[in-house]
Order: structure tokens, then sequence, then C-alpha cells
């Protein structure tokens, strides 16, 4: 029996393994690509280097010595899981190599922890940085800059995702590894085949990014800037290639463009790809998006008239409003701060608009997208919910349905909502009382901790969108956000379970042991 | 003039029997609601006056007049309504939300009257701190005269009764089993009473006894007769409000309360069984059990992170926690260092509250259990979709509609605390204290404390702010399900009188 259970760990081992060398072969190739960029200003290519031969060699040696079987649920969420971990700690070599958060007076345990932050932030396409002040982002090389842009597109719309359309003897688990990535209760399927969803999904991705990009080089940026920003931009990211973010253009055309690439996505992928096959926009006839953009449009609107009545013009409150709305609102986390105290600012606003921008730390986007948060299908479900329990109070013997639109949600998916919103709330909890025990003010450690349970960037009080992360949390506080960063990535359950499972699995051997010496 | 209707479906015409819309036994609740509430209030303001009468310069004649007008009024619709005979639980929702309601209109009048405050919001906002057993109070109980003090005193602990039979009778001890139970399960209220009525009486049967006994315990260690009652009756209600003086530095009057405390967070279900000597069947409760963990856990990290380990210290840390797991708001503070985290501990057992049944506010400890129950069921279900648990406390299965109402109140708790929080943040305060206010405001808790651990004085706020809070008050004080049911039913009313409307005007356009 034992046996059994030995040769059952050795396939969900062999079946994760196989999807992370997969990964790590896709991040090899990427930092290959970026290593050559960096010829274009005469810095060293070897950081890069070294690093993507590493990744390809361990990636090439999980992949060709492992074979991936049919998965189960547990052998999904280990394979998914362990894809972001391995990923995420080889993904912080450029940065070692490159000596970026090197500071001289630094000691390597720190250098590790914020190359590893960095690395997660990016690969989680949360957006949070350590950079700052005291090291300026424009200070690194262009490939480097490229790298770290490029882990946000990369984990945007999901690295297991991209996996996958290179491993059609998957099959149906390639679906299940799907949803265990993608954002949101349940996973569209565009396609017959599992290769082919997740084909289109990427198609989609980059022709956003794309168009991103031409709209931003329209708009006045550079070209590396442009393409920089629409990679972090269609995944929701919000790594730019400056410290000061997207205020150091101070460019309304900028903000446009971007406001509409953030909207773009943290919208529903399964949407755009309607939008595309079926030449209509689909989009304001769903529920979620109507509802999307009818929070973004209230929020902009009551905070830019609560700035405008503190004394700052009412279009200038609007155009600071809405940028940091949407920003935070789709989990990308730019800012259009032009310096500490300026409108964009909104660690500088009145508590009643930061307030605002709290509960938007905690929405996220829509499903199907790359932007994280609750997502506002589950928060237009659960209020649903709540409405249909109040009716069933006034009539005990009703039966009512919760619809979503003209579709009526199973029970199922209401319950498994509603477990979700509970793990998510107590999550949050748990991290704001952590981060406070070590050390941070309570705003700044509730706001860090949804914020990275969210793939949100940035926080409010000390880690507001001028700030650097280095300087508003200690470095295990930063450990403790990328973990929350990595369990908000995949929507908690398959990070929760990868750590619960092997205590499970080994609680059933001692249990199998212990019968045996009874018999 | 009638309210309502003898039956509550039918009625008797020249025509036989008719149909009788939904709103007709409702509008006979709520105008239950508002008689009772007349008749309560203006009687406490007539005890309150009575209490006065030693006193020349008291307030004495305008409670004594006031309270008669309102105890008169009261009887007067209470007179004038004809209850159906049977009453759905909506009714009886909008029955307490009309008591509530108009108790603290008629309490903020008699205080406005009395000059105990300066504006009429700022009276209705005492109303409301006292009837929800809040302990946010702007007063200071040693500017308002002897019979203001046990005018307040005594609304706090008539909010802790109403609570407590809304909580442990009404709303659990449903008429069916297809009524859905929220806070206690249908056969754990039983214990109870088998009906309703049979659990109100029991409650009373504890609550009263309960107040002498802390009175009389309280005037044995010396807080004095007056003094005594007043902290009796706010302890026994969770209420928080203090007398004049500080009877907390005496270590024995600590300890009183500290035990008063607990016993009040306790669910009502415990104590009949306590009272009942059914010992044996507490030992398995497991709600109990984390209970007092909670207690002793968040005192003893109070204890050791302090740095003071003098038995004052620990005698305050019990004090402190206690106060703020039962939601009841006593102000004290520890004596050695007070460090950030303890305020957010504070804040979180605040928000988690008592246990189910008992007249603490918050989330409460059942609900918890509920809900981690909840979350590792989800994790299970992750891995294996198809498989089908349910969730268990004390080896009773809980019913699905049970956890359904629990994860539906955790949503509308965080929902209300959030808009509080908007609300007041705009209106002047920081986050943080937004926050703090919210949280406390919808556990019906006291006081506030700043991340130092000083405490806030409300009294500091603004009228628009300290507004803000009393809906969040009302709401959270009811378990915010039988204020969002009450309006549910007024929205239907205000549909069915639109539709009956619109349809007469038609009949009236195709006769013309």
């Amino acid at each position: 029996m034992s046996r059994f259970h030995f040769r059952k760990v050795t396939k969900r081992s062999q079946t994760a393994l196989h999807v992370t060398g997969t990964a790590l072969i896709f991040v090899s190739l990427m930092m290959l690509i970026c290593s050559f960029v960096e010829l274009s200003d005469n810095s060293s290519i070897y950081p890069l280097l070294i690093s993507s031969l590493i990744c390809g060699f361990v990636g090439s040696v999980a992949r060709l010595t492992t074979k991936p079987g049919a998965m189960g649920q547990a052998e999904i969420f280990s394979a998914v899981g362990s894809a972001y971990l391995f990923v995420s700690l080889f993904g912080t070599l450029p940065y070692l190599f490159a000596g970026t958060f090197d500071l001289g007076n630094s000691d390597s345990l720190i250098e590790f922890t914020d190359a590893l932050f960095e690395s997660i932030s990016g690969y989680t396409a949360t957006g949070s940085t350590v950079f700052g002040s005291h090291n300026p982002i424009e200070s690194h090389g262009t490939g480097i800059l490229l790298y770290r842009q490029l882990t946000q597109w990369l984990g945007g719309l999901g690295i297991v995702v991209l996996v996958v359309t290179v491993l059609p003897s998957l099959r149906a688990s390639g679906l299940g590894l799907i949803s265990a990535e993608a954002p949101g209760p349940e996973s569209d399927r565009l396609a017959a085949r599992v290769v082919d969803t997740a084909r289109e999904f990427w198609k989609i991705y980059f022709v956003l990014t794309l168009l991103i990009g031409i709209g931003l080089f329209s708009a006045g940026m550079g070209g590396f800037d442009a393409l920089a920003h629409a990679l972090s931009t269609s995944a929701t990211g919000g790594f730019s290639t400056r410290s000061a973010s997207i205020g150091f253009w101070d460019n309304p055309a900028i903000e446009i463009v971007l406001i509409f690439g953030m909207i773009l996505g943290g919208a529903s992928f399964a949407l755009h790809w309607r939008a595309t096959k079926e030449r209509r926009i689909p989009h304001f006839k769903d529920p979620e998006f109507r509802a999307y953009i009818g929070l973004f449009t209230l929020a902009a609107v009551a905070i830019a008239w609560i700035l405008s009545s503190d004394g700052l013009g009412f279009g200038q409150a609007l155009r600071s409003a809405t940028f940091n709305v949407v920003a935070l609102g789709t989990s990308s986390g730019f800012s259009n701060a032009t310096g500490d105290g300026s409108s964009g600012d909104f660690a500088a606003w009145a508590s009643g608009p930061q307030a605002i921008l709290f509960i938007f730390l905690i929405f996220g986007g829509c499903t199907g997208s790359t932007s994280g948060g609750v997502k506002v299908f589950r928060l237009q479900v659960g209020a649903l919910h709540a409405l249909r329990s109040i009716r069933k109070f006034r009539r005990p013997r009703g039966i009512f349905p919760v619809f979503h639109g003209s579709k009526v949600i199973s029970e199922s998916l209401v319950q498994r909502i509603a477990g979700f919103i509970a793990v998510y709330a107590m999550l949050a909890v748990s991290g704001t009382i952590i981060l406070t025990i070590l050390d941070t003010d309570i705003v700044t450690a509730a706001s860090g901790a949804v914020s990275a349970l969210g793939n949100m960037g940035p926080a409010l009080g000390e880690a507001g969108p001028t700030s650097s992360f280095a300087e508003a949390y200690s470095a295990p506080s930063r450990v403790v956000l990328a973990f929350f960063m990595l369990i908000g990535r995949l929507e908690i359950f398959p990070m929760l379970l990868m750590v619960v499972s092997p205590y499970r699995v080994t609680k059933r051997q001692i249990r199998q042991i212990r019968k045996k010496n009874y018999s | 003039m009638k309210f309502a209707y003898r039956s509550r479906l039918q009625v008797r015409t020249f025509s036989g029997y008719q149909q009788l819309p939904d709103w007709a036994s409702w509008t006979s609740g709520l105008t239950l609601g508002v008689s009772f509430g007349l008749l309560l209030s203006g009687i406490l303001a007539i005890i309150s006056g009575a209490v006065g009468l030693h006193d020349t310069a008291s307030q004495t004649p305008a409670l004594l007049i006031a309270g008669s007008i309102s105890a008169l009024l009261g009887s007067f619709i209470f007179s004038r309504v004809r209850p159906p005979s049977k009453h759905r639980i909506a009714d009886i929702f909008a029955g307490f939300f009309s008591l509530s309601i108009c108790s603290i209109i008629n309490s903020g009048v008699i205080f406005y009257i009395t000059d105990s405050v300066g504006h009429f919001d700022t009276a209705l906002y005492e109303a409301t701190v006292s009837l929800t057993t809040t302990a946010l109070s702007t007063l200071d109980a040693t500017q308002i005269p002897p019979e203001i003090q046990f005018f307040r005193g005594s609304l706090q602990w008539l909010g802790g009764l109403i609570v407590l039979i809304l909580a442990a009778a009404i709303i659990p001890v449903t008429e069916s089993k297809s009524e859905p139970s929220i806070q206690i399960e249908r056969n754990e209220a039983l214990v109870l009473g088998a009906t309703r009525q049979a659990a109100i009486s029991n409650i009373l049967r504890i609550y009263i006894p309960l107040t002498f006994f802390l009175w009389a315990a309280f005037a044995f260690v010396g807080t004095g007769v007056f003094d005594g009652l007043l902290l009796a009756m706010s302890t026994v209600s969770t209420g928080g409000f203090v007398p004049e003086g500080n009877p907390f530095d005496d270590p024995a009057t600590q300890w009183v309360t500290i035990a008063g405390m607990c016993l009040s967070g306790t669910s009502f279900v415990v104590l009949w069984r306590l009272a009942s000597r059914k010992i044996g069947e507490l030992r398995n409760s497991f709600e109990l059990r984390i209970y007092f963990l909670v207690i002793a856990l968040s005192a003893t990290i109070l204890f050791i992170f302090s740095h003071d380990f003098s038995y004052e210290n620990f005698r305050a840390s019990l004090f402190v926690v206690a106060s703020a797991l039962s939601t009841t708001g006593f102000p004290a503070t520890i004596t050695g260092e007070w460090i950030p985290v303890f305020t957010v501990l504070i804040l979180l057992i605040t928000a988690i509250g008592g246990m189910a049944g008992s007249a603490s506010g918050g989330f409460n400890i059942r609900s918890l259990i509920i809900l981690t129950r909840l979350s590792v069921r989800e994790m299970v279900r992750q891995l294996h979709p198809r498989s089908v648990s349910s969730i268990r406390i004390d080896d009773k299965s809980l019913s699905e509609s049970t956890v359904d109402h629990t994860v539906v109140l955790q949503f509308l708790f965080v929902a209300v605390v959030v808009i509080t929080c908007i609300g007041v943040s705009i209106t002047e305060l920081d986050l943080f204290s937004g926050l703090n206010a919210a949280v406390h405001s919808a556990a019906t808790a006291g006081p506030l404390r700043s991340i130092n651990g000083d405490l806030i004085e409300v009294s500091e706020w603004t009228r628009p702010t300290r507004s803000l809070l009393m809906p969040t008050m009302i709401l959270g004080w009811l378990a915010i399900f039988p204020v969002l049911i009450v309006a549910g039913e007024f929205i239907s009313f205000l549909k069915s009188k639109f539709k009956s409307l619109k349809r007469s005007a038609i009949r009236m356009r195709s006769n013309e």
C-alpha cells in the first residue's frame, strides 16, 4: 500500500517537473532575447546569457527525464504551483548575476530577498517594486529592463497557458491547468482542443500588446519605452522603465492610451475573442463588464469631485482620479504622480478617496483576464447571493436561483465563490497581522497584504505610488508579501494545496504504516 | 382606524373571503413595534424620573412628563392594533426594526428636552449608542445628572435584552424548518424553549437575575448601590457606559466586571444549561472552548508583549480582552507598553465578538468556526470536486442554509464596514480611524483606541461623522439581516402600491 502511495507521489512529481521544465525553457528563451538587447547599450550580456543557459539546462533536464501522465486535481495544482515557484526562483538569476540589487552596503541575503521579490512581483504581474530613489530603475541596462517587463508579460496571461500550447499530450488535463492558473472561478474554452484554446488566448494577448505599443508610440513614447509599457499594460502588471512610472512623461495622451489598454487587459479575454470572431463588440452585453466599467466611472467621478472640492481643478482631478482608479482597479498599478505630493500621488490624497481606492485593491478586474483581485464577477455573485438570502427570509419556501445577466449560476459555483471570498478575507486579515507584527504601520500593512494578494502593485500609507517597497517594508515583510503574491496569482488554492499536500500525503502514509504495524 | 387585519392572508368582506396582500401583516408588525417602542422608552423615562425625585435641580419633571406622554401614546396605538393570528418572520423583523427606530427617536427627544445635549442630532446619536449598546458616547458621566445616567443605562439594558431576544429566541426558533436560521441552529435554540414565547420567558429568567446578581456583586465589592446598578445594567447588556468616577481603579470591581463581561459574551443557551445544571452538555461545546481560548490567548499576548509582568497588568490585559471580545467597551488600558499589534488584535477580536446567541455584537465566534471549516471544505473540494461533506460543530451537521447565511452575514458585515469607512473618511477621519470607527460601530463596541493605545474622544468628531455611524450601529445591533428584510418588504410594498395605482389609472382611462 505504501508503495502505491510512493508511486502516486512520484507520478505527481514527474508531471509537475515536466510542466516546470517546459516553463523554464520558455524563460530561458526570454532571457536569451534580453541578453542580446543588452548589446544595444553596450552593457554586459553575460548575466542574462548565463542565467538563460542555467534555466535552459535545468528546464531541458526536467523535461527530458520526465513524462507527463493523466493528471488529477492534486497533480494539476502541484504542477501549476511548482511552475510558478521554480520560475520565480530561477527568475532571480539575472538580477543576482547583474548585481541589480547590490548597493554596496547591503548583505547578500537582502540582495537575494530583493531579487526574489522583484522576480515574483514580475511573474505574478503584481508590479510592486523594490527599485526607488536609492536604486533608480534607469541606472540599469536595457536588457535587464526588458527582462523585467517580459516577466510580467509572461506571468500576465500565464506561464502554464504558454506551456499548454506546446504540450498537446496533456489533452483534457490541459484545461485543468489553464483553469488552475486563469483568474476567475471558471475557465472559458475557446476552441474544441485545449491546445487551440491556449493558442487563441496567446494570439489575442499578442495583438492587444501590439495595439497598446503602437498607441503609446503614437502618443509620444519612445520605441523601447512603448514596447516595455505595452508588455506590462496588457499583463496589467504595472512595471515601468522609469522610477516615476508614467508620471515621467506627464502626458495626457499616453495616459489615455494606457487607460484603454489597462481596461482591455482587465476585461475577459473570451469577450475579446468573441469580438474578433463575431466582428461586433459583445462587451457591453456582459453584466460583469458593465459593472466593471460602471464601478470605474462612479469611483473616478466621486474621487474627482472630492479632490476638486479640496482645491484641485476638476480637469486635473478627473485625470488623476481616472488614471489611478483604473490602474488599481485593473491591478496594473501604474502611477501618474510627477513627484511626492503631486496630484497623481494618491498616498497624499485625503482619506476619503484613499478609502475608495482601498476598495479597488480588493475588487480587481473581470474573470478570464490578466488582472488580479477578487474579481467583479465573484463580488456580483456574492451580492446577488446576499440578496437571494434576504428574499428567502421573506418567502421561506420560495426557490430563488442566482441570475447573472440571463444566466443561472449553479449552486455549486455559488458555494465555491462563497468559500473563496471567505478564504480570501481570512488571508487578508492574517497578512495584515503578520505584517504588523513585522513592524509595519497598520494602513501600510493592511493595504500591502490586500495589494499583494490581489496582485495590485502599490499600496497605501508608506507604500504609495512614489515609494519603494524596499523602504516601506522590512526584508521579512517583503518575503511575506512575495508569498502572498504567489498565493494571489494562482487564486489561493493551488499554492495552499501545494503546502498542505505533502502534509496530507505524509499523514496518510503514517496512517498506513501504523495500520500495517498493527496488523 | 385599524392598522391591520384580523387574519394574515384572508379577510371577510360582503362578497366573501378576500385575499390580502403581504404587507397587511407587515404593517401590523410595524405598528406593534412602534407601540412597544414608545411604551418601553416611556416607561424607562418614568422610572428614571423617579430615580431623580430626591434631587430638586433634577430633570425629573421633564422625564416624567415625556415618559408619560410616550407611554400613553404607545398604549393607545397598541390598543388599536389587531395583530394577525400568525406573523411571518419578516413581519416580526419589521416589528423589531420599528421598535428600535421608535425607541431611538423617542429617547432622542427625551435627551434633547432634558438639555443633556445641545443638538437634536447629537441627542439621536446618544439614544442610538445607548440602545445599540455601543458605548461610543459623547457625554461625560460627571456632567450629567443621575436620572439621565440611569435613563441611558436602562436604555442599554433594554437594548441588550432586545438583541438577545432577537438572536436567541426570534431568529433561530422558527415556526417551520423551511424558515432559514442564522446565528444559532434551530435545534440548539430549542433548548431555551420550544416556542418563541417560552424562549423569551427563559431569557428573561436569566437576564434579570444575572443583572441583580451582578448588582449585588458590585455592591458587595464597594462600588455603591447606584453605581453598582448602572455597572450591572451596562455589563449584562454588553453596553459599556461607565458611571461617574472610575470604578475600575478598584481590583475587586475589575474582577467582577471581567466575570460579568465573560458571562454576557456567552451564549444564553450555555447560560440556560448552566442554570439548569446541565454542565455535562457544556463540556462538548466547541464554541465555548474557542471563546475562552480566544480570551486566554489574546490576554496572554497582551500580557507578555507589553513587557510588564505585574499582577495589575495581567488583570488589565484580561479586562481589555474581555471588554473587546464581549463588545462591552469599558475603558481601561494595560499598565505595560502598548504596541501597534495590540490595536490590530483588539480590532480583530472586537469584529469577531462573543458567542452566537449572546447580547454581544460583532461577527460572533460560531460564524468564525463555520467560516474556517468552510475554507477547509473548499480546499478539500478543490482536490475532490464531487465530494459531499457537511460542516459539523459539536458532532452535529449544520444545514447548508445556516452555512449560507453565515457567509452572507460575513459579506454584508464587511460591506457595511467598508461603506461606513468610506463615509467617515470622506467627512473627517483618517483611514485607520475610519476603519476603527466602522468596525466598532458595526460590532456595537467601544471604546476606540488609537495606534498608540490611547482612548479616542468621540465628542471631538464632527456631527456628520457621528450621524454616519448611527445606521451602522443599528445594522450591527440587529445583525444586519432584519433591517435589510424590512427594507425589502418596504420596497415590495411600494412596488405593489405603484402597480395598483397604475392599474387603476389604466382602468380609469379605459372607462373614459
